[in-house]
């Protein structure tokens, strides 16, 4: 008898268990897909999941955009210094990243005219011509769609390695913030109308020891166009 | 009586243990680095231990080599002679990043200091120093090359390494982080390899029957690369772009014969001489002298122009 009048509760105790332990395993497996809180995450700063699009949202406008608007140089002056003396004023303006071969990483700031937009990879990049103008590019900054390497998050000593986590967590945070200045700067943009404009950006690039200054590629930070 | 006196010197020996175990002086009881590897096959994995093992023996060491076949209970055994042995120091490519952490725990636990080198494991605090290739960075610099070579379209094959190796899933993840940006890039088949060439050339034999159109083929590490190259020329399609990862020497000469397109160099020597050199420095100060545990260090593409400049993963 009492057994009977239990059995319902127990019913119910058991689907709700069920649909507990299902729900869990659910919450775990997107958890693990979005890269929250897995078994691989080490973040040391909070012993949770490192999460790079949240961490970027609390560094781009307090920390990312001011380090730059205070401490990139103008491109020409940096660009013909490096030609002159390439190891001392790598020194001078670069941040030197010892992981694996030595490289530097410059930040910039430029004013500029378009002379060209090529997209002939999904890699597009403009070619540009800085101040004074002579009508021959003297600089490339992509522009995605496809945004290659690191040199946003390479460019400022306060992110390191070993405070994000994983490397898989840190390729995330590159990735994050190439794709948050694509969001705030690029795509308001058409670029396809961009021939003949002129332009302000603060950028980064990477350098290595013997890469050639010609390779140049900028990651810009912030890119505007300049209204006549 | 005898008893006592056993408990006594049981005991005293137990602080003493620790006291040679971290090197407290010069005249420590053991001056044995444990250079612990996955395997004594591959040769990047040889080249990591002999790299550790000569600068170890440079800097006065007497070394121990061995393998863990990346058996995590294998290590856990390696771990427990290390520090009966009371090892002045273990150097380490671990076994499993998520299984490993508990073995180096029990060897930091006895006194005994842990360098990680090229795997990193999945906590913080445990290796007095980690020093990481990062697979991630590297995969995308392959990804990348890949792509161009490819003309950023067609029909592609990637070869995963062993599953249960997280630079298996690591590199496949850097390699899709850059490739699937790329719609016009299309991949028609994704099969595991195991890092084997045997099988690689038989997965690729048949990928190839299947799939008369592709045009290329990335593989999780060199000696897939070798298996694949080998079956898309049997099949008469030398022509296939195919990358590999590692930078082993017979990829390198493959590479400069023009067969296989590309590869990814680890800096693997770099990380044993590293961590060995931070091990050394641990023991004679009681400090590595980093104000971080984790060090990542970067790969590099490595294509017909720069396949000559290396040998034995170093560079000339």
């Amino acid at each position: 008898m009492r057994e009977n009048k239990n059995s319902p509760i127990l019913l119910t105790a058991l689907i709700f268990c069920v649909a507990l332990i299902s729900s869990c395993t659910v919450v775990k497996i997107e958890d693990k897909e979005s890269g929250e809180g897995d078994e691989y995450s080490t973040w040391t700063k909070t012993g949770t999941g490192f999460v790079a699009v949240d961490y970027v949202e609390s560094v781009w406008e307090e920390k990312m955009i001011p380090i730059f608007e205070e401490e990139a140089v103008d491109y020409e002056m940096l660009m013909s210094a490096l030609a002159e003396d390439r190891q001392g004023k790598s020194k001078e303006y670069g941040l030197l990243r010892q992981t694996g071969e030595p490289f530097y990483v410059f930040k910039v700031r430029g004013k500029a005219k378009v002379l060209e937009f090529d997209d002939s990879s999904r890699n597009g990049v403009i070619r540009v011509d800085h101040e004074p103008e002579d009508g021959i590019a003297d600089a490339v900054i992509q522009v995605g769609p496809v945004l290659k390497g690191s040199a946003l998050r390479d460019s400022v000593e306060f992110i390191r390695f070993t405070d994000v986590g994983n490397q898989l967590q840190f390729a995330d945070l590159a990735k994050e913030m190439n794709m948050r200045m694509k969001a705030d700067s690029l795509d308001p943009l058409d670029l396809t109308a961009l021939k003949g404009k002129t332009i302000e950006y603060l950028g980064a690039f990477r350098l290595e020891t013997e890469s050639p200054l010609e390779d140049v590629v900028i990651t810009p930070l912030v890119l505007n166009v300049v209204e006549d | 009586m005898l008893k006592k006196i056993l408990v006594i010197a049981l005991i005293l020996m137990v602080p003493a243990g620790f006291l040679f175990a971290n090197g407290g002086g010069e005249k420590s009881a053991s001056n044995l680095m444990v250079i612990i590897t996955p395997d004594k096959d591959n040769t990047f994995f040889t080249a990591e231990a002999d790299a550790a093992k000569a600068m170890a023996e440079s800097l006065g060491y007497q070394t121990l080599l061995v393998v863990h076949g990346d058996d995590p209970n294998k290590e856990s055994e390696i771990i427990d002679t290390a520090i009966s042995q009371k090892a002045a120091a273990i150097i380490i490519d671990i076994a499993n990043a998520d299984a490993s952490p508990n073995n180096l725990r029990r060897a930091d636990e006895a006194g005994i200091p842990v360098f990680c080198m090229d795997r990193e494991i999945n906590a913080a605090g445990i290796a007095k120093a980690q020093l990481i290739s990062d697979n991630f960075q590297g995969a995308q610099l392959g990804g990348e090359y890949f792509v161009e070579l490819m003309g950023e379209k067609g029909d592609w094959v990637e070869l995963v390494g062993k599953e249960s190796d997280t630079n298996a899933g690591v590199r496949s993840k850097g390699f899709h982080s850059i490739i699937d940006q790329y719609p016009d890039m299309v991949m028609v088949a994704r099969e595991t390899a195991n890092w084997s060439q045997t099988e690689a050339y038989s997965d690729v034999e048949s990928i190839l029957q299947a799939n008369p159109t592709v045009k290329g083929i990335i593989c999780g590490n060199d000696t897939m690369a070798l298996g694949a190259m080998a079956a898309a020329e049997a099949a008469g399609r030398g022509d296939i772009v195919v990358m590999g990862f590692d930078g082993n020497d017979n990829v390198l000469d493959s590479i400069m014969q023009g067969k296989i397109k590309g590869t990814v160099m680890q800096p693997n020597a770099l990380n044993a001489e590293m961590a060995v050199q931070l091990a050394d420095k641990y023991i004679k100060s009681g400090s590595t002298g980093m104000d971080q545990e984790k060090i990542l260090n970067g790969c590099f593409l490595i294509t017909s122009k720069e396949a000559k400049q290396w040998r034995g993963f170093k560079k000339l």
